[in-house]
């Protein structure tokens, strides 16, 4: 399974690199609004673009980090569930989530695409940004999360059933 | 449409697929079926929902209660709840619902508080021979103080979803944390005493001043939150950050425990866990945004005012239907499927909207420690390294005392509403 190694292992450094990303968003995040307070209250000049920059970033935070969450298997689903299933269906449960799964973001993904390509001509009101940027967080996202759907899948193939 | 809507979700729950993808799913595959609308609603919906600004308070939430974690708090608020009530029969179990009340007041999330808590206080009560069991179903049960002693993430989420002051609501929740924590803390002592758990060595009142004062800049946080909001000098959101600050410099500067390379981590883990709470959130209002069009919460009202028209009747209900929710349902997405269902109906009965927020909070905060699905019960599970089924016999005493305190609230509104109403926040 040489290509599933390689792959996995591309994944890892991706995930690396969006981990950092993410990092930074929250960061900017925090310091754009802890600005706004300043500027609010203190300086009493308000900040006109720091509550759109952070809330585009949130945008761009929870899509990614979505992201990661399904490379670290955080995404939790109704566990007690599926044991009322029977057997046979529940060794193909994964498999038939697997397909669902994919299907679903690859709708996301497609009309996230398009939303992306259509907002284009829209301006953002506070920044005057292409409202593409922020909307270009949901395909990105929707993307990370697919690679990763299948990074778990092939880590789950080659480590036998569980 | 409703029909498959509903069908389509339990479906994707019984396979077991992450409850953020059923829902959008399900919404979907509806969409599909129904063939009028273009999909590009879907993603339309799921931006929409995290572009908000009070959500926002989530991720500052969530970093701050992080900040205040690595940076030796709860180390030090453990410390001076042990000289503070450590003595006594019990000793240890008692500190652990007093430190997780202290904590709940900086972190807005129930896991949080448990994972915090848990992992240095499970291994020192084995140290001083309780049992095992009995200490992760202490650390779980008083875990959910995290989401009703403000700040709360999911009465974030509520004030954002019922049209209600988020301020009002973190005022609120004061005294039933109060109220929930001496509960807990009594039914802690009177299990140690049957079990015979002693205390710990006694403390010099020297001792426990030292502990204060090493403390006190955790316990400032609350009072620098709410104080900023109920001022009206910060919005929610805006108190938060200036949460994550605080924890930054004491962190920081002040204990030095948090080093600037830690940062990148705490930032990181930080933006996962607002993620994965936020993808659930984007998800489910897609999902509920189609139920409101399909208007199931109308239907939904009319059947349920055909059963009843008497308000505590009707609380009654909504206590079975959100307990019952509660142990199979994340809790962010029970609050954003079932307030558009079950608001509308409450304040049409005449119960207080702010009452009726704290009633859907303190019934979910339940559920986070039943099975199958209570977070708690996972992350204490995860550090005390047992199954959920070895601290059932514990458990039990724990939630029926949370279920007696659910029924309490519920039908002596004035636990809620006296301190917004003395502070004047309602007009």
């Amino acid at each position: 399974m040489e290509p599933a190694e390689f792959y996995i292992k591309i994944m890892d450094k991706v995930n690396h690199l969006v981990t950092w990303m993410l990092a930074v968003m929250l960061g900017l995040m925090s310091l754009a609004i802890f600005a706004q307070v300043i500027y609010r209250y203190i300086l009493e000049a308000p900040l006109p673009w720091s509550e759109e920059l952070a809330r585009y970033l949130m945008i761009w935070l929870v899509f990614l980090g979505a992201g990661l969450g399904v490379r670290a298997k955080a995404l939790i689903g109704m566990e007690a569930l599926v044991n009322i299933l029977p057997r046979s269906v529940k060794s193909v449960s994964k498999e038939l989530v697997l397909v669902f799964t994919v299907c679903f973001l690859m709708v996301v993904l497609y009309y996230g695409v398009r939303l992306t390509i259509m907002n284009a001509p829209q301006v953002s009101p506070a920044m005057q940004i292409s409202m593409s940027w922020p909307y270009l967080a949901v395909p990105a996202g929707a993307l990370l999360m697919i690679a990763n759907v299948f990074v778990v899948a092939l880590e789950r193939w080659k480590g036998g059933s569980s | 449409m409703g029909t498959i809507l509903l069908t389509s979700l339990l479906f994707f729950f019984l396979l077991n697929m992450p409850i953020a993808f059923s829902l959008g799913a399900a919404t979907t595959v509806t969409l599909v079926i129904q063939g009028q609308i273009p999909l590009t609603i879907v993603a339309q919906r799921m931006f929409a929902s995290v572009d908000s600004f009070p959500l926002m308070a989530i991720p500052f939430f969530v970093l701050a209660g992080n900040l205040m974690g690595f940076g030796g708090i709860s180390r030090r608020l453990i410390n001076f709840a042990t000289c503070l009530v450590g003595r006594m029969t019990g000793g240890l179990a008692v500190v652990t619902v007093a430190t997780c009340m202290f904590f709940a007041a900086i972190s807005g999330s129930s896991a949080a508080t448990a994972a915090a808590i848990g992992t240095i206080l499970i291994p020192a009560m084995v140290q001083y021979r309780y049992p095992l069991n009995f200490a992760a179903a202490t650390v779980a049960s008083s875990g959910e103080l995290g989401v009703i002693i403000p700040p709360s993430i999911p009465m974030v989420l509520f004030g954002v979803l019922a049209g209600q002051s988020i301020g009002t609501m973190f005022i609120a929740g004061f005294l039933p944390g109060i109220l929930i924590g001496a509960s807990l803390m009594l039914t802690a002592y009177v299990i140690s005493r049957i079990k015979g758990n002693k205390g710990t060595a006694g403390v010099s009142p020297g001792e426990t001043w030292r502990s204060f004062k090493d403390a006190v800049l955790a316990l400032l946080m609350p009072l620098i939150i709410l104080g900023g909001i109920y001022g009206g000098v910060f919005t929610p959101t805006e108190a938060a950050v200036v949460a994550v600050f605080y924890g930054l410099v004491v962190g920081m500067f002040i204990y030095r425990e948090i080093k600037l390379k830690d940062l990148k981590n705490i930032l990181a883990n930080s933006a996962v866990t607002t993620a994965i709470i936020m993808i659930i959130i984007s998800n489910a209002a897609t999902f509920g945004w189609l139920m409101t069009r399909e208007r199931i919460p109308v239907q939904i009202a009319e059947a349920f005012l055909m059963i009843t028209q008497d308000p505590l009747v009707f609380l009654l209900l909504v206590n079975l239907l959100l307990l019952f929710i509660g142990t199979i349902f994340e809790t962010s997405a029970a609050l954003i499927l079932l307030t558009p269902l079950l608001f509308p109906i409450a304040v049409q009965l005449g119960v207080h909207p702010i009452h009726f927020g704290m009633i859907m909070i303190v019934n979910l905060a339940v559920g986070m420690v039943t099975p199958p699905l209570g977070i708690n019960l996972f992350v204490t599970c995860n550090i005390a390294r047992i199954r959920i089924e070895d601290m059932a016999g514990y458990l039990v005493p724990y939630l029926a005392v949370l279920i007696a305190n659910i029924f309490i609230i519920t039908y002596v509104p004035q636990i809620t509403l006296w301190l917004p109403t003395v502070m004047g926040m309602f007009r």
